[in-house]
C-alpha cells in the first residue's frame, strides 16, 4: 500500500487495523478512529468494533465495500447504504462479519461530528505525513464528546497527552493542569478565553472553582450531542420501519448489491440531511 | 463489555488516566499485544448479549429490537 500503515505485528494482533490497510490498498480511503485509535495510542480498550472516516467518494467507498464483500459482510439492520449521498449528511454505516470465532464490526461515517468542513479537508490532506491512518489526538478529542459518559475519561487521557500550551489550554479537562497553564501563559488567556470560556475560571486561582465549570461544560457538549442525535433519529424513524420489512432480504445479499438495494429503498424515506 | 483498563466517568482530573494506571504506553509491542489479543478474545464472548446492540449512533438497538432499549439505556447490555 501507499502512505501510512500498520506495522506487522498491529496487524496480526488487531483485525481493525488489518482491515485498515486493505481500505487503504493503493491510497487513503478511510482513518482508523474512537476505539481502535485508543488503542493505537494506547490508552485503552474501550471498542471491540472499529470505526473509520470515510471519504467522501463513491469510488472509495465501493472499494471498501469490495473488501468487506470479500469477508463476507453483511449490512447490520437499520444501517444507513454507505453512500456520498447520505454521508454528505452526517449519517454512518454499519456492517459486520465473522472470522473464525470472531465477530468484526465495521462502523463509517463520512461527516464525523463536531468537526467542521475546513477541518475535515485538512485532515484528509495532513494524513499522508501521518505515521498511520488514524485520528489525531485533537480530532479524536472532539469526535469523543458525546452524551456517553465512557468517552469522558478518554477525553481526559487523550488531552493528557498535549503539550502545546494553547491546546492544553483549549482542551484539558484537568484543573491543576489547567491552573498551572494558565499561570505560565497569562498572555493566551484573553484570546483562548473567546473560544473556551471556563479559562476565565483559572484566574479564581481554585481548583474547585476550575473543576465545577469543567463540569459544566461536560454537560453542555452532552446535551448538544443528545440533541443532534435526536434530529437524526427523528429522520430515520420510517428508515427503521421499512428495514423491517426488507431485513431479511438486505442480510441475505452480498455486501454490493446490498448497497445499492439500500439506496434505491432510502431514496423518499431517508432525508439525506436532516435539520 | 466493560472497558479496559475500568474507566471511572465521574472524575476530570489526571487521575483517570486509566491508560497510565495501567501503564499501556510501557509495555512492550508483545505485551501490549498479547494483552490487547487476550481482552478482545474475551470481549468476544458476550457476542451473543450485544448481537443487536449499537455501540453509538442514532440507533440504540436494531429495529425490531426496540424491547431491548431499556437495558440498553440502563447499562445492562
Amino acid at each position: 500500500m501507499n502512505g501510512p500503515g500498520f506495522q506487522q505485528d498491529a496487524k496480526d494482533a488487531n483485525p481493525y487495523f488489518a482491515l485498515t490497510d486493505e481500505f487503504n490498498q493503493d491510497r487513503i480511503r478511510t482513518i482508523l478512529t474512537s476505539g481502535q485509535a485508543c488503542v493505537y495510542y494506547r490508552l485503552a480498550f474501550q471498542s471491540k468494533d472499529g470505526d473509520w472516516l470515510m471519504n467522501l467518494d463513491q469510488g472509495d467507498m465501493d472499494h471498501v465495500l469490495s473488501v468487506l464483500s470479500s469477508h463476507g459482510a453483511r449490512f447490520r439492520v437499520g444501517s444507513v447504504p454507505l453512500s456520498v449521498k447520505w454521508h454528505d449528511g452526517g449519517w454512518s454505516s454499519h456492517l459486520e462479519f465473522s472470522r473464525g470465532s470472531e465477530r468484526l464490526r465495521t462502523d463509517f461515517v463520512g461527516r464525523p461530528p463536531r468537526i467542521a468542513d475546513g477541518r475535515l479537508m485538512a485532515m484528509w490532506r495532513e494524513i499522508h505525513r501521518a505515521a498511520a491512518p488514524v485520528t489525531d489526538i485533537l480530532d479524536l478529542i472532539q469526535i469523543k464528546k458525546t452524551q456517553r459518559e465512557k468517552d469522558w475519561p478518554i477525553i481526559g487521557s487523550l488531552s493528557a497527552r498535549l503539550q502545546d500550551p494553547k491546546d492544553v489550554l483549549l482542551h484539558s479537562t484537568s484543573p491543576t493542569r489547567l491552573l498551572a497553564f494558565a499561570a505560565d501563559h497569562p498572555e493566551l488567556l484573553e484570546e483562548l478565553a473567546r473560544q473556551r470560556p471556563l479559562l476565565l475560571a483559572t484566574t479564581s486561582g481554585s481548583a474547585d472553582v476550575v473543576r465545577r465549570e469543567i463540569m459544566t461544560e461536560r454537560m453542555a457538549a452532552m446535551d448538544a450531542d443528545r440533541h443532534r442525535m435526536r434530529i437524526y433519529a427523528h429522520a430515520m424513524r420510517d428508515w427503521q420501519q421499512a428495514w423491517k420489512a426488507f431485513a431479511p432480504t438486505v442480510t441475505a445479499m452480498p455486501t454490493l448489491e446490498a448497497n445499492q438495494f439500500l439506496e434505491e429503498q432510502a431514496h423518499g424515506i431517508l432525508p439525506t440531511h436532516p435539520q | 463489555m466493560g472497558s479496559f483498563p475500568p474507566t471511572r466517568s465521574e472524575a476530570v482530573d489526571d487521575e483517570f488516566q486509566s491508560a497510565e494506571n495501567n501503564d499501556l504506553p510501557n509495555l512492550s509491542e508483545e505485551e501490549f499485544w498479547s494483552l490487547w489479543k487476550s481482552w478482545f478474545a474475551q470481549a468476544q464472548r458476550l457476542n451473543d448479549l450485544d448481537q443487536h446492540v449499537f455501540s453509538h449512533g442514532t440507533m440504540l438497538v436494531e429495529p425490531g429490537f426496540e424491547h431491548l432499549e431499556p437495558e440498553v439505556l440502563h447499562g445492562i447490555l
